[in-house]
């Protein structure tokens, strides 16, 4: 490849300011008229690149967009929330049962006394009222755990 | 874990939602401090970002996926993708560059849900050219001896050749040129969102525009004919 075939292969780059020209380059357009109209030519495609017609969002796409990152940002901030909350509730659950740990067997003791009942048929009874009061509160609070749910995606939709 | 936030806004305190400033941002905020005020509940920062960068988004999708349709539901998905992943945005990237990686990565993966297909159906390969429309060899510009025909088309009509060439060019050669040319990217942040470097870029851009000089002169030759 001579000289002018490396200078023409580099006229798309000079056009579409990939490569700057230097003065080797300068000097031959200066003077082969050929290599200057295909520069030009180039830059003229550049340009006419430049001009292509932009496709247009329409207002009311621009408008859903913004509710949708909205409603979306929201329910990530929730989702953050309720992991803080339910990180929280466990540490206090831990704390609590690590406080109160030593004194469930003298608990466990007096409770039997007075109701003259072995110790694990107490415990038993514990567990059983325990587990019967989380019970009534979820089916209590699933109602509102389905209309949270139900809110949003109707905020998202 | 949902009734956390139901008993907070209930009593009033409800950390998750999002609220407006007492001061609103000022038009001349930069990106970073519109990412900021969002990191701090603002919900009009979404707003401004969204408005600010929604049309280049769409423009590039368009160019990319050439389906004004698509563009508009990956717009969409790409801004629920960001509202995600804002908290992990590192500052010391530019936010444009940062905010199209998300764009082209959902257009990819719609690539990959469509057809492998780069090229555009029905237009043959040339013979110095690769199913890809890569050029197998060196530049073999058009003689400039004699006027091209490029120069005898009015330039409403070149505008219009533009168009329906650069719909021709492979997917990777619209993308570029789209980038450099209506998005305003500086080579670097090109090569920086397209994981490439610089001189490939450099020579993508220079092969986009060989190529589609080709393809308007081909448009353009055949209808003079």
């Amino acid at each position: 490849m001579n000289d002018h075939d490396r200078i023409r292969a580099a006229l798309a780059g000079v056009a579409a300011g990939t490569l700057a020209p230097d003065d080797n380059l300068r000097a031959h357009l200066a003077a082969c008229s050929s290599c200057a109209a295909e520069l030009e030519r180039f830059r003229r495609l550049a340009v006419a690149v430049e001009r292509l017609p932009q496709a247009e969002l329409s207002p009311a796409a621009l408008g859903r967009m913004k509710r949708l990152a909205i409603a979306r940002r929201e329910a990530v901030l929730e989702h953050r929330w309720n992991r803080l909350v339910l990180t929280g509730l466990i540490l206090y659950g831990w704390a609590l049962f690590a406080v109160i740990a030593p004194l469930v067997p003298v608990g466990v003791d007096w409770v039997s006394q007075r109701l003259a009942m072995p110790w694990f048929a107490v415990v038993a009874l514990a567990l059983g009222l325990w587990w019967s009061f989380c019970l009534v509160v979820g089916l209590a609070l699933l109602p509102v755990l389905r209309a949270q749910s139900f809110d949003l995606e109707e905020k998202v939709l | 874990m949902t009734d956390a936030s139901a008993i907070a806004r209930a009593i009033g305190f409800a950390p998750s939602r999002l609220r407006d400033a007492w001061m609103p941002l000022p038009a001349s905020a930069t990106d970073v401090e519109l990412v900021d005020a969002i990191r701090r509940g603002q919900g009009d920062g979404i707003a401004r970002l969204v408005e600010r960068y929604s049309p280049r988004l769409f423009s590039y999708l368009s160019r990319l996926l050439d389906d004004p349709t698509q563009a508009e539901d990956v717009l969409q998905e790409v801004w629920l993708r960001v509202m995600e992943r804002l908290d992990g945005y590192d500052r010391n990237q530019p936010f444009v560059v940062w905010l199209f990686a998300i764009a082209r990565h959902r257009a990819i993966d719609l690539f990959r849900e469509r057809s492998r297909q780069t090229r555009h159906l029905g237009f043959p390969a040339l013979p110095q050219e690769t199913e890809e429309g890569e050029l197998l060899e060196p530049l073999d510009l058009v003689a400039a001896d004699s006027p091209s025909p490029l120069d005898r088309l009015a330039e409403a009509e070149l505008e219009e050749r533009m168009g329906a060439a650069f719909r021709l060019l492979p997917a990777h050669y619209r993308e570029v040129l789209s980038l450099r040319f209506h998005q305003d990217l500086r080579l670097e942040e090109i090569a920086r969102l397209l994981r490439v470097p610089l001189s490939t870029v450099k020579t993508r851009v220079q092969r986009g525009l060989v190529l589609l000089r080709r393809r308007a002169e081909g448009l353009g030759l055949s209808g003079h004919e």
